[in-house]
């Protein structure tokens, strides 16, 4: 006897659901330990609400236009110079975190863009790996 | 008339209040080293020195003399406990309001790294006035000797990863208009910032 086509459908559809949801279980919990990484490593200067501080440490929405793996580099080495966002100068140098592992960076970037109201990817390690690699190998 | 009729309680709790108010002065502690000379207990006041502020101009001991001023330590590019601590001034400077005999003080103790015009820009980006808020640059071992010896402050080169290169106290220091420490408090910390606010008041008072 042949299975009817709905079975197949439903069972699709249960399977699609699950990975749905073990998804943003996963984001959700890299989100949430994201945020401990950023309350020991950024707050300080870039606060809770991300908006920086005064004129002296830059908010962090223009940065989050990037997409994820592009901040790899910038978290691990630092930045010196100037950057200018919404027309203002900022000089302070951000320092190098390149004692963050893989698994903390890819948190770290979970919990930055699925915050502030953004519903943002999950950052898996496996590609945060691929990327510290390239940007120690420059 | 009704103002005898008012309880003894009443008239307690009121003695209670002028005296409390009248001595909340003196219930500051002194800190500091302390020498003790027959019955006579005197702490060591503020030391000489000659450092410049953020307009280069010269900052001594006289310019602290008569005012009650907090000092802390600090470098414009601490990474770690820096930035929350003059989030935290800068509060402080907010609610304490322009005061005649009042005064923030901030040393760097990176002079290498923070010249004069690092902290003039420094203190502009703060959005602070000179009048209220000095950066202070100094000589490193002048620096470090007055924060060791007068401020009860430790500070410290250090090389390990993520420290900027300094290892400082977070303190900040209530200085009373006399030159004596009278208060220390956690600058890391938001809930001591209306302890120190009050305490100004109190030694402004």
């Amino acid at each position: 006897m042949r299975p009817n086509i709905w079975v197949y459908c439903c069972i699709s559809l249960a399977l699609a659901g699950c990975l749905s949801d073990n998804y943003t279980i996963k984001k959700r919990q890299y989100a949430s330990q994201g945020r401990l990484v950023y309350q020991k490593q950024c707050v300080n200067c870039h606060q809770d609400d991300g908006n920086g501080y005064a004129r002296l440490y830059p908010p962090l929405h223009h940065a989050l236009q990037s997409k994820p793996l592009d901040l790899v580099c910038l978290i691990l080495e630092g930045r010196r110079g100037s950057v200018v966002i919404d027309g203002e100068s900022y000089t302070l140098p951000m320092p190098a975190f390149g004692h963050l592992k893989d698994d903390e960076l890819a948190k770290l970037l979970t919990y930055l863009y699925n915050t502030w109201g953004q519903e943002g990817p999950l950052v898996g390690v496996d590609e945060v790996e691929k990327q510290t690699r390239a940007c120690r190998s420059k | 008339m009704a103002i005898n009729r008012l309880p003894i309680n009443y008239w307690l709790l009121t003695c209670a209040w002028v005296v409390a108010s009248c001595s909340s002065h003196s219930t500051l502690p002194f800190y500091g080293i302390e020498t003790i000379e027959g019955a006579d207990t005197t702490f060591r006041e503020l030391p000489d020195f000659s450092f410049l502020d953020q307009d280069g101009q010269p900052f001594t001991h006289e310019t602290l003399k008569g005012k009650v001023y907090v000092a802390d330590f600090f470098f414009v590019s601490c990474p770690t406990i820096c930035p929350v601590m003059t989030k935290h001034l800068k509060e402080v400077y907010d609610k304490v309001g322009p005061e005649p005999n009042f005064l923030l003080v901030s040393h760097t103790i990176d002079p290498r790294h923070d010249t004069v015009e690092a902290l003039r820009d420094y203190a502009e980006r703060l959005g602070v006035s000179k009048d209220r808020w000095r950066f202070v640059w100094g000589h490193k071992d002048a620096v470090y000797h007055m924060g060791h010896s007068f401020y009860m402050a430790s500070m410290q080169e250090d090389g390990s990863e993520g420290s900027g290169g300094y290892l400082h106290s977070g303190s900040f220091i209530l200085v009373d208009a006399h030159g004596r420490i009278r208060g220390l408090y956690d600058g890391t910390q938001a809930r001591e910032v209306p302890r120190l606010v009050a305490d100004i008041h109190k030694l402004l008072r």
